[in-house]
């Protein structure tokens, strides 16, 4: 460590001749002047190694200890720049390159969003490219106000935006609205009535008279809890009617799915053409025509060249494959048609169910003219308190 | 500089004897640290007085600390501290 910061300030070797030049040492760390490599020569003579400043105050303190100095050698890296002062392409080429690399990393290559769950950073990344904010893009002249106003109009999903740009690379932040729950006012006056059909279990109305008693059957829509509650001493009162309302419910859901379905035989005949993309301007690598398929996969797969430590270069590599194709029948089998349509039944239901348990669920699976219909009840223990304003 | 004559104690280092402080600090007394037989770091000096590869003498105010070995080097010095290398054989206080 030492000896590279030595090397960056430079040295200067020097001899020392004179009676005592342990004197001049003495003067030289007395005020000051650093010095190491200390070698004796003989008697009268020493060599030592000291930064350039040293060598320059050195003479004064000569002249006291009665001691000559001279210089052996110079070394590091002022010394060699001094050497090359000249050579005007050399130190014209240096700061060019210094220049040309300052001047590219004003220029982003890369954008990447973060923050962003329901929006896609496609989207995003689109919507930008649409208001001139796209990879090669001169990063001082990227303004944020504006892109933030831009882009909150362009995308109502977003309630804040803001780039931040290190180098080549901006950073896209966004954050996401959080959609506003319906929240009816406590102090506005309330029914609560059945959201689906079933069977009462329980009835805990903690505002609101309750006008169904576990054991009876409620229809969509019917009032379980009314918020009108009249009495002879207060007389008639409107309140926030608020209750928890377990009913005993039934669901009978069905689903279809014909066994014989179309598939893909390949023909073994496929086209692949690659197309480099150097910051956003495509070549494409393919002379030859594309083919004619009548019916084909497309393939995408891309490959950015990167750098260590995550950072990406502009240049990219897409490789497009096409796969001719012809369609071609195939069955499924029952039982695998039928365990398909089973899990997407009982997710169906419990996307319907809030705040509930299945008790009870039977399966049923029937085929007629190659299509399997299979068929879930389902018995359920659910809320279905639904609150609602009294009308005016 | 002959060996039978003891210096007298200075009136700070009586003082530091007295209070029982570290002498170094409050009369200036050079101080030495010796890593094993290769290093010596040494405080207070005053400067060299005799330089070679096999023998330094160091004034340290009162006493001349001479260090012998071979191969010794000078590896940086100031005007309080220095640092020696090579191979120590010894270190004697001349008066």
């Amino acid at each position: 460590m030492q000896q590279t910061v030595n090397f960056l300030r430079g040295s200067v070797e020097v001899d020392i001749e004179g009676a005592f030049p342990e004197r001049f040492l003495n003067i030289c760390a007395q005020n000051g002047i650093e010095f190491w490599g200390l070698r004796r020569l003989d008697d009268t003579h020493l060599r030592v190694r000291v930064h350039p400043s040293g060598w320059r105050a050195m003479p004064p303190f000569a002249l006291k200890a009665q001691c000559r100095v001279s210089l052996v050698k110079q070394r590091g890296v002022p010394f060699f720049l001094w050497r090359y002062r000249r050579r005007h392409g050399f130190i014209l080429g240096f700061l060019l390159t210094l220049g040309v690399l300052y001047g590219l990393s004003q220029f982003v290559w890369e954008f990447e969003v973060v923050g962003n769950e329901l929006v896609s950073s496609e989207t995003i990344l689109r919507h930008l490219a649409e208001i001139g904010v796209k990879p090669g893009i001169y990063g001082p002249s990227i303004d944020i106000a504006t892109i933030k106003n831009e882009m909150m109009l362009h995308i109502d999903e977003l309630s804040w935006l803001t780039v931040n740009r290190q180098g080549s690379l901006a950073t896209v932040e966004v954050r996401e609205r959080i959609p506003k729950p319906e929240i009816l006012p406590a102090d506005q006056p309330c029914n609560i009535v059945a959201a689906k059909d079933g069977l009462i279990l329980r009835v805990d109305a903690r505002t609101g008279s309750a006008q169904v008693k576990a054991g009876e059957t409620v229809t969509k829509g019917q009032l379980i809890v009314s918020g009108v509650v009249d009495s002879n001493l207060v007389g008639t009162r409107f309140l926030h009617a608020q209750a928890d309302v377990y009913a005993r419910t039934w669901y009978d859901l069905s689903a279809k799915m014909p066994l014989r379905v179309a598939a893909k035989t390949y023909t073994g005949r496929s086209y692949t053409r690659r197309i480099l993309i150097v910051a956003g301007y495509r070549m494409n690598f393919s002379i030859l025509g594309f083919p004619s398929f009548e019916k084909c996969d497309k393939i995408v797969k891309t490959a950015t060249l990167g750098l260590p430590f995550g950072a990406t270069l502009p240049v990219s590599l897409v490789t497009e494959t096409y796969t001719e194709y012809k369609p071609a029948a195939a069955s499924i089998s029952q039982a695998s048609a039928a365990e398909a349509l089973k899990a997407s039944l009982t997710r169906r239901l419990s996307a319907l169910l809030d705040e509930g348990e299945v008790l009870a669920a039977d399966v049923t699976a029937v085929e007629s003219n190659g299509v399997l219909l299979v068929s879930l009840k389902a018995e359920c223990r659910e809320q279905i308190a639904l609150t609602i304003p009294l009308p005016k | 500089m002959s060996t039978e004559r003891e210096p007298k104690k200075s009136l700070f280092e009586r003082a530091a004897d007295v209070f029982d402080l570290p002498a170094d600090v409050l009369a200036g007394l050079p101080r030495l640290e010796i890593a094993g037989c290769r290093r010596l770091l040494m405080e207070n000096h005053r400067g060299i007085l005799e330089y070679s590869g096999e023998q330094i003498d160091i004034n340290g105010g009162q006493v001349v600390v001479r260090v012998k070995g071979k191969g010794l080097d000078l590896r940086a010095m100031n005007a309080n501290e220095l640092s020696l290398d090579g191979l120590l054989f010894s270190i004697e206080f001349v008066f």
